[in-house]
């Protein structure tokens, strides 16, 4: 009976794992050797020399402060949102799929967009040169720390409306009674929030924060569109290391290390995250 | 110190409320008096827990006040009213211990630890859950869950107590239960409670006001015993009592000094009535003020269809000139046999007279 599950699961997860596996264990580069079997065993080389390298490092600690930099954002604006569009709001039905329009918009729109709003001419030039009334001209895309902004901006403006969503429907699952029987007791809207529907959300958010979470580490269709990873490598991700060093480069069997290294950091930093959110109830 | 002074009462002025076209409550005028234990029964859709909602603030009226202690309250919110109240669903938190569930109102308040601990204990006592505290609200029994609502909402020490019945889902002896250690509780507080149910027979026992409620309007309030003796229109008669009245339809022949009730094969003089015109009515009578047997001067016949024996009082089915039998309550020491024909008496000055258009009471 389980035949045909079983045979998907080999090919889609083990197959490709072991394959991944060996990869990271030999020195495989197809503009030298196109055959990988014929490529030599190195074992941990692969690894060693990854963690050594300075570009891997900061493109690790890079895309992590990026991520806790958009998710720190994403979730404030998600909740404030979630929170007063679950009141009575008027034009409820209205704003609620206007907001959630930057998910349904393709990314290559959303990164040539601000790759226009952020370029030297663009609108935020101009208008802070309108209200600094003079001249402004930053070239936002091509400074190694300012670039970030945009990148940071996009991101956060495409992926809150999921963060919004996710925790709407948490807030809509907290019944009405435990928020009057608070309110009756004479809690105010502040304590109400945090004494109540903050813990009530806990599991909610901490699956709204992994989804996120395991995205934004693999963020690459924004950077790719807005700097290259450039200038330089100043806004260089894991991802987009990832492909530069494995596709351009072809040095394929590097970055299957630098794969394992990721896969294997990011497993340790979400079971601690749980561990820290749902670990406290006992 | 507020518990030195007699505890507020509530007056409830000129409610109304709509949702929409849909009027749910109309004009409705309720007092209740310093401590009474007033409860508010009507059938579901009479707006009984619109106007609980109302009198707690979470609903909003059109029109209206809400007057507690000389002070109208429809601009304050909730939380600032001072009024405690246990949900239909209980609300408890359910993240929370028992524990902090009752402490809930006192860490608001930002009272210290040690305070909060005694008074935990001291309404775990009175309430009799000590063992429940360190439990989630999730494992509770129905009658657990009142009693910790209760004790979250004791602990804020409010005015008055709302309760809105509990879910229907419990079964009928337990919610009886819950109700009566509510009353327990009200006989040891003296402030005052309000009540809501569609379970008249709950309300017959425990209250000291009922306030009937039919589709957003109030028909009836007053004692139990009032509410039972003179019922003020058809439905209240038909809504109250353990075994419900007794209807027979019929017509009004007027006489000289009184007139006369013609209808299921019954004839019943009634004293004192001059209706100026034949009218159709609806006669009601409680099975207990029917008199069978055969010496006795009879208002008509009926054959007795069934016998119920309940132990202390016997029930019997009889079949009149009309489709539903007439129910009589009879001593057992009283035996008759099934098919007999027995002689019917209604007891005097016991009958009523409803207008079979509006279902307004006629007489007495």
């Amino acid at each position: 009976m389980l035949l045909p599950t079983n045979v998907i699961i080999l090919f889609l997860v083990v197959v490709p794992t072991i394959l991944v596996i060996w990869l990271s264990l030999i020195d495989f580069q197809p503009n030298i050797q196109l055959n990988f079997w014929q490529s030599k065993f190195i074992i941990f080389r692969n690894y060693i020399d990854i963690l050594k390298d300075k570009e891997f490092v900061y493109a690790l600690i890079r895309t992590i402060a990026i991520s806790i930099v958009c998710l720190g954002i994403e979730f404030t604006i998600g909740l404030l949102v979630a929170s007063i569009l679950s009141g009575e709001v008027f034009g409820k039905k209205v704003l609620f799929p206007i907001l959630i329009i930057p998910l349904m918009i393709p990314s290559i729109v959303v990164g040539n967009n601000f790759w226009l709003i952020f370029s030297t001419n663009g609108p935020i030039n101009q208008i802070i040169g309108k209200i600094l009334n003079t001249q402004f001209v930053v070239s936002w895309l091509l400074h190694p720390q300012l670039a970030l902004i945009p990148i940071v901006l996009s991101e956060v403006w495409r992926w809150y409306p999921l963060t919004f969503l996710i925790l709407f429907s948490g807030l809509a699952n907290i019944s009405v009674s435990e928020i009057r029987a608070a309110q009756i007791i004479g809690a105010n809207e502040w304590q109400i929030f945090r004494r109540i529907k903050l813990p009530k959300l806990k599991g909610i958010i901490a699956i709204a924060l992994v989804i996120r979470m395991m995205e934004s580490l693999k963020i690459f269709d924004t950077i790719h569109l807005l700097t290259r990873g450039g200038p330089g490598t100043s806004t260089q991700t894991l991802s987009y290391y990832l492909f530069k060093v494995g596709f351009q480069y072809s040095r394929v069997s590097y970055i299957s290390a630098g794969a394992w290294i990721i896969l294997f950091i990011s497993i340790i930093t979400f079971s601690f995250a749980l561990r820290g959110i749902f670990g406290k109830e006992k | 110190m507020r518990d030195v002074f007699p505890v507020p009462g509530l007056t409830i002025k000129n409610i109304s409320k709509s949702y929409g076209n849909t009027k749910v409550l109309d004009n409705v005028n309720i007092q209740i008096q310093d401590g009474e234990f007033g409860v508010i029964v009507g059938p579901s859709g009479s707006g009984k827990t619109t106007l609980l909602n109302i009198i707690a603030g979470f609903v909003k009226p059109d029109n209206g006040e809400i007057i507690m202690d000389g002070k109208i309250l429809n601009q304050i919110p909730p939380r600032d009213r001072n009024i405690g109240m246990v949900f239909q669903e209980f609300g408890l938190f359910s993240h929370m211990t028992v524990r902090k569930n009752i402490s809930f109102g006192l860490e608001i308040k930002k009272i210290n630890k040690k305070d909060i601990g005694k008074k935990v204990t001291e309404i775990a006592d009175t309430l009799k859950i000590g063992e429940l505290l360190d439990k989630k609200p999730g494992i509770l029994s129905g009658g657990e869950a009142q009693r910790v609502a209760t004790g979250r909402t004791l602990v804020t020490n409010p005015l008055i107590f709302l309760f809105d019945e509990p879910m229907g889902n419990l079964d009928a002896n337990l919610r009886r239960e819950m109700v009566a250690e509510i009353k327990r509780l009200h006989l040891k507080l003296k402030k005052t409670f309000i009540y809501v149910t569609h379970d008249q027979e709950q309300a017959l026992c425990v209250a000291d006001r009922i306030i009937i409620m039919k589709e957003g309007r109030l028909l009836q309030e007053g004692h139990p015993r009032k509410i039972y003796n003179y019922p003020e229109s058809f439905f209240v008669a038909e809504f109250f009592g353990i075994q419900s009245m007794n209807f027979i339809n019929g017509i009004i022949i007027t006489q000289e000094n009184g007139s006369l009730f013609r209808g299921g094969g019954l004839t019943v003089m009634l004293k004192g009535y001059c209706p100026s015109e034949k009218t159709e009515v609806i006669l009601g009578i409680r099975p207990e003020d029917i008199i069978i047997g055969n010496q006795i001067q009879e208002d008509g016949f009926g054959i007795i269809s069934s016998l119920e024996f309940l132990g202390d009082i016997n029930q019997v089915y009889l079949t009149l000139e009309q489709e539903k039998p007439l129910i009589a309550i009879i001593s057992p020491k009283e035996r008759y046999g099934l098919g007999e024909k027995v002689k019917i008496k209604l007891k005097e000055n016991k009958a009523f007279l409803f207008s079979k258009e509006h279902g307004g009471r006629l007489y007495p």
